[in-house]
């Protein structure tokens, strides 16, 4: 595959608060290389969608980006300006939402939002815009798409939304297309449809796709590499099949287990016991330690780094410190 | 089923339609009143220690079943047997007994709780209110087994709802639920607002209460592999009718329906290298049902017949299936 | 004390101080309700008291001024009234005055928002109709002429803007119980089988005092400068009982003659007393306001 498109090195981003300092990055290094789809996994609090927003730089008050670096085609997007950051966001960096309806201003009609993105960062005409806005809406399944020009959002149901927002975030034809949780609003069918159509758009305009989700199985249909992340860190990083069907850290193999699966009818589900951590309060150790049914005494002393872990494999996880998977 | 045993719940034929609000200006212009037909005649029964489930997309008629069985809302028409007595006519007052033994776990435990309620006084509420505890005292008694029984420590009931996780606030309304003793507990997707591995946890929590009480299940969900491990038989709702009611190895094994069976194929799992999209479009509008099969505009099976007349739900033994072209 | 030393370690109490502005509202509010409240007992004067009025002592300048003396810190007005005394009890009348009318105010609409808010229907639809016909007049021109009709007196005061007031209330309340009762916690206290009473007074009312919080307390501030305006137009309290807007309103005919303390003195005061309320108003909104966080 190609060259690295996106590094991330370190990154770490806090967020200030009254009871005190969330840690929701804490250090994490990425490497997505051009046309690449990553799925980014974890439940609430694991920092993936922080991770998204540090990646644009969308962080607010009293969050902030306190260290790491975030290199794009080789250029760190924390030293740019602001000025520079709103052009690549939309431009070459693109980001689709969990709602679609939040995510599109009701006020105006689905061909002014379309062409608000070409006119900022395409040279287009006028009726070069039209017809493009006219293809995108085509290749993300809108039929009749002279009929839904003026329409509103709210005149589209929640599939067909999300569809317009996924033209609207190709509009620019962008490196990078970042989606969270793009499906999670939608039904089962529906979001069938719509992974489909991601998969096949993305791999059309020649984009790299970091899918961000809680549904393992989600990532499984559809991502070529995953990222597994656990309060703020990412605990197993590989190729989505190996990782799914030999999972390293205990972590994954808990929530692997704990899916609810069709086929099989079984008494009790496996559970991962306890809950996440408050972050305020990490332990000085692993953060998964106290869940885990492996845990040594080193495993809460010590937080391990991330090593490799077989081909193409990572895992921060004491039980594979050997450098390669151990039964 | 047998019919020596009376059923717990039997619903029958329930209709449930809500009318949009028109504004005054739309009335003087004369418009017509605009219908949502949210179910269209529904009927099943949950047997004593049965967990039922009905599952389906969104606007299939799920929830308002669940909202409609614990009486939250009046049916339009139809039956609501419990235990052998009609409730869907009861009045608030005459249904404060029947409130005992129905209760209900809802979607969201960041919605669900009082927020000005400490834990405790949330669960203290109905044993005095019904007065199943005698006494204050009594009534901490009970808090504190209850507390006990969903796995979360007895000194967390001074605490507010906010200083717990989703996964703890979805205990605490078990064990809300569970306060009065309630024969049949109804559960509105209660855990598609929580991460997997709090689902398992949830999940384990009220199978174990299931049997520890004896308890029956109406339990909601959108997602199939959900229900697939805590229940005995499955409605497949779609816009308002159930399309396919079956015990709930049946239908994962033996989908009948061409829904049922399209349900299964896009639901993305970790077993399946692809992600199939079996249906194109979007769940069509409840406001004007089609005079034939409702599913047939997303059908791959569709044909002529399936436009013009609706089909009427098959039965044989455990199974029911409401499609031209499926056979029990 | 246990409580005070929770309230301080409290979230609120956090973002409070972090506030500057916020800071500053409530300084300038303590200051004015202490003022209110003691003041009377430490200025010279009282100055309802005719008796101890001198005509000889009119028209002193402040202390600071030439030929001003520092019995009369503030100067006096025509009648030889010390201004600070006069000040200070007419902090009194216009502080009681909004925080009275907030109350009755607060009172009144909530009861009328929760009703209409939770029944619905008719009666919801008759009580927000008064409501809107009751807004599309300015509160001013209500309260002006119920004043006009009735007289001055500090009760007929009370009452006018008590009547004006309380619609507000009913309207933010009645939105609050509407965004409330669709939520899951009150389908669950219907399905205990409480009565719609107990579901109203247990669980929706304890649910919309927040949103009560912030315009009561931009209310007052309203309800001062109402009072003030009426006064100032000779409808408000009576001569005998100075306002600060009555004083203001004393002072205006020699305003331009070079005896300005009268006028602006008073007018200095409604405003910094309005403008700190309006800062913890503010606040408030800010941070009680899930909305916005």
């Amino acid at each position: 595959m190609g060259n690295a498109l996106l590094e991330i090195e370190g990154l770490k981003t806090q967020f200030h608060l009254f009871a005190g300092t969330v840690k929701a990055l804490d250090g994490i290094d990425l490497t997505l290389k051009e046309r690449e789809i990553l799925g980014l996994v974890g439940e609430s609090g694991g920092g993936k969608s922080v991770a998204a927003y540090s990646i644009l730089r969308l962080i607010d008050p009293p969050g902030e980006i306190a260290s790491g670096r975030v290199l794009f085609e080789g250029a760190d997007l924390l030293e740019k300006s602001e000025a520079e950051m709103r052009r690549i966001r939309g431009k070459d960096i693109s980001m689709i939402f969990q709602d679609p309806l939040t995510a599109l201003n009701p006020l105006h009609t689905i061909h002014d939002q379309i062409d608000e993105m070409l006119r900022l960062h395409t040279s287009l005409g006028a009726r070069e815009r039209l017809e493009k806005i006219l293809s995108l809406l085509r290749e993300v399944g809108i039929s009749n798409p002279e009929d839904r020009l003026r329409a509103y959002p709210h005149q589209f149901s929640g599939g067909m939304l999300q569809r317009v927002v996924i033209a609207i975030a190709l509009a620019a034809r962008p490196k990078l297309i970042i989606a969270d949780e793009p499906t999670t609003a939608l039904d089962v069918t529906v979001q069938a449809q719509i992974l489909r159509l991601m998969e096949g758009v993305v791999k059309n305009h020649g984009a790299a796709l970091i899918l961000i989700t809680h549904d393992l199985a989600v990532v499984s249909g559809l991502t070529e590499r995953v990222a597994v992340m656990y309060c703020g860190r990412i605990v197993e990083e590989g190729p989505t099949d190996l990782v799914i069907h030999s999972p390293l850290h205990p972590y994954t193999k808990g929530l692997l287990n704990s899916i609810p699966r069709m086929g099989k009818k079984s008494g009790r589900l496996p559970q991962i016991s306890g809950m996440v951590p408050n972050l305020l309060e990490l332990p000085d150790g692993c953060a998964f330690a106290a869940r885990c049914p492996d845990a040594s005494e080193k495993c809460l002393r010590a937080a391990p780094p991330m090593r490799p872990a077989g081909p193409g494999r990572k895992t921060a996880c004491h039980l594979h410190a050997g450098g390669e998977a151990e039964r | 089923m047998t019919t020596d045993r009376l059923n717990l719940l039997e619903v029958k034929d329930l209709v449930q339609y809500f009318e949009l609000p028109l504004s005054w200006v739309d009335k003087c212009l004369g418009k017509e009143r605009r219908l949502v037909h949210a179910v269209n005649g529904v009927s099943f029964e949950i047997e004593p220690g049965e967990v039922f489930s009905l599952v389906g997309e969104s606007g299939c008629g799920k929830s308002t079943i669940a909202r409609t069985v614990v009486r939250l809302l009046a049916p339009r028409s139809g039956e609501i047997v419990f235990e052998g007595k009609e409730i869907g006519r009861l009045n608030d007052r005459e249904l404060r007994p029947v409130r005992r033994e129905i209760q209900m776990v809802f979607q969201n435990p960041y919605a669900s709780l009082d927020p000005r309620q400490r834990v405790g006084e949330i669960l203290m509420e109905p044993l005095l209110f019904h007065g199943i505890a005698e006494s204050k005292e009594e009534a901490v008694e009970r808090v504190s087994r209850l507390m006990d029984i969903i796995g979360l420590h007895r000194d967390q009931a001074d605490r507010y709802p906010h200083q717990f996780s989703g996964g703890q606030r979805q205990r605490v309304g078990i064990a809300r639920a569970l306060a009065t003793n309630p024969k049949l507990i109804v559960a509105d997707e209660p855990v598609s607002a929580l991460d997997v591995s709090i689902q398992a946890q949830i999940l384990n929590l009220m199978m174990d209460l299931r049997r520890e009480f004896h308890l029956s299940y109406l339990f909601i969900s959108h997602n199939l592999a959900v229900v697939r491990h805590v229940t005995d038989r499955v409605g497949i709702m779609y816009l308002g009718f159930i399309v396919e009611q079956a015990r709930c190895d049946d239908i994962f094994e033996r989908p009948l329906h061409p829904y049922t069976q399209a349900l299964l194929d896009a639901a993305p799992s970790v077993d399946k290298s692809r992600i199939q999209a079996p249906l194109s479009g979007d769940v069509p509008s409840p406001m004007i049902l089609p005079p034939g099969c409702v599913f047939a505009s997303r059908c791959p099976r569709r044909e002529k017949l399936c436009d013009e007349e609706r089909p009427t739900l098959k039965k044989t033994g455990l199974r029911q299936v409401a499609c031209h072209f499926a056979e029990c | 004390m246990k409580a005070l030393n929770e309230f301080l370690r409290s979230e609120f109490f956090f973002h409070f101080r972090r506030e500057k502005i916020a800071v500053a509202g409530s300084v300038i509010v303590v200051f004015f309700i202490l003022t209110a409240l003691f003041g009377p007992l430490l200025v010279p004067q009282n100055p309802y008291n005719l008796q101890s009025l001198e005509l000889k002592n009119a028209y002193k300048p402040p202390a600071w001024l030439e030929g001003g003396e520092a019995a009369f810190l503030l100067g006096s007005d025509e009648q030889g009234r010390d201004m600070l005394s006069g000040i200070v009890y007419g902090t009194r009348i216009s502080l009681f005055l909004g925080v009275g009318v907030m109350a009755a105010s607060c009172l009144v609409g909530t009861l009328v928002g929760l009703y209409a808010g939770y029944a619905g229907g008719r009666a919801d639809t008759l009580l927000m109709r008064i409501v809107d016909v009751q807004l599309s007049f300015p509160a001013m021109l209500v309260a002006l002429f119920i004043m006009s009709a009735f007289g001055r007196g500090l009760e007929k005061l009370f009452i006018a803007l008590t009547l004006v007031g309380w619609v507000q209330y009913a309207r933010t309340v009645r939105g609050a119980v509407l965004a409330e009762r669709g939520k899951e916690y009150i389908d669950a206290s219907r399905l205990i089988g409480l009565s719609p009473f107990l579901v109203v007074t247990r669980h929706v009312l304890p649910n919309v005092t927040t949103s009560l919080i912030v315009i009561a307390t931009i209310h007052v501030g309203n309800v001062i400068l109402t009072e003030a305006t009426l006064s100032y137009l000779g409808v408000g309290v009576p001569v005998t009982e100075p306002s600060l807007g009555l004083l203001v309103k004393n002072g205006y005919d020699v305003l331009f003659s070079g005896i300005w303390w009268i006028s602006v003195l008073p007018g200095c005061f409604i405003m910094i007393l309005v403008f700190g309320i309006n800062l913890l108003g503010d606040f408030l909104r800010d941070e009680l306001n899930p909305k916005l966080k």
